[in-house]
């Protein structure tokens, strides 16, 4: 395999790592071998990886655990307690309805105040989804072979 | 995790403690600001937890970790892309709980290589905020956590060859943006 200039410096990253498959490690050697720029363009990779070097890390605030899990803590709370609160809601609701002896037609007061238990029933009556509203399940489900997609 | 997962509540805070300086290194250095680090940091915990029933332990608990927040970055990236473009210099909040910038003692360097390093780190974040996120989050887990092709895949749901193409062309791009300012430095 002939590499260009080009194409060289696309694999270079990957030849400084031992990264290669031996075919393409052998055609980069070769070509560098005879091109002093791909050399030179060799040194400036590993100059660059080592200049990384610089770039600083974070460390956490103290007391950072003991806040997240006093966080967990509440979290855990409240998923155990809004599948309860939204059935009581619902069972008052019907209550309601069934003392008055009327058809299940609700006054728009009525709508307006339980809009949102209305829209949201398959929602809330699924504890899990309700809590990890903002969650995409995808980052959720746990690694199954990772790399299948 | 399978302990916490168990019912052990105190595992919960275990798994925090070890994996805190993880995640606020690679938050920081796929960020570069340290403004609203800490609520990111406790979501990808506090999604942890909410996994906790469907986690099987079939990878690494790290690997798991990762995923879980690289999905959280790239979620939230689209609204934070001012933090992206934070400068280095921002001043940071006030009082013990913001987190702390791991920088390396001043004192060990001499005042002129203490400036110098701390402009490459300024050039070098303005060049990692270029790179696509993908691009960028590969070449901090491989510069900075040591991960293979194969972890880092599985903590961005990829294959392997693909993160490699990913890491050829970030560090490509990186090479190419700093050529300018690495001409002492390339030994003949």
């Amino acid at each position: 395999m002939n590499l260009s200039c080009d194409g060289v410096r696309d694999l270079l990253a990957l030849h400084v790592e031992g990264a290669l498959d031996p075919a393409e490690a052998e055609s980069v050697a070769r070509h560098l071998g005879s091109c002093a720029a791909c050399r030179a363009e060799e040194r400036l990779e590993r100059a660059t990886w080592r200049a990384l070097d610089a770039v600083p890390g974070a460390a956490p605030p103290s007391a950072f655990a003991e806040r997240v899990a006093e966080a967990a803590r509440r979290s855990s709370r409240w998923r155990r307690i809004l599948p309860l609160a939204a059935a009581a809601s619902i069972a008052l609701l019907a209550g309601a309805l069934a003392l008055r002896g009327t058809r299940a037609v609700l006054s728009d007061e009525e709508v307006i105040a339980h809009l949102d238990l209305l829209e949201n029933w398959d929602l809330v009556s699924d504890p899990e989804l309700a809590v990890a509203l903002d969650a995409p399940e995808e980052d959720l489900l746990p690694l199954g072979g990772g790399s299948g997609r | 995790m399978v302990r916490y997962q168990r019912g052990d509540e105190s595992a919960f805070r275990r798994i925090v403690e070890l994996y805190e300086g993880t995640v606020f290194n690679l938050l920081f250095r796929f960020t570069g600001s340290r403004e609203g680090l800490e609520d990111l940091a406790q979501e990808i915990f506090l999604r942890v937890v909410r996994a906790r029933g469907r986690y099987r332990p079939k990878a690494k608990f790290s690997t798991f970790l990762y995923r879980v927040a690289f999905n959280l970055c790239v979620n939230e990236g689209r609204s934070r892309r001012k933090l992206r473009l934070a400068s280095l210099d921002a001043p940071s909040p006030s009082g013990d709980r913001s987190p702390r910038a791991d920088l390396p003692d001043p004192r060990a360097r001499p005042p002129h290589e203490a400036v110098e390093h701390e402009e490459m780190a300024r050039r070098l974040r303005s060049i990692l905020d270029t790179l696509p996120e993908t691009q960028r989050m590969a070449l901090v887990m491989n510069k900075y956590h040591d991960l293979s092709y194969r972890e880092i895949a599985e903590a961005l749901g990829s294959t392997e060859k693909a993160v490699k193409s990913l890491l050829a062309r970030a560090r490509r791009s990186v090479r190419e943006r700093l050529a300018p300012y690495l001409g002492g430095e390339i030994p003949a």
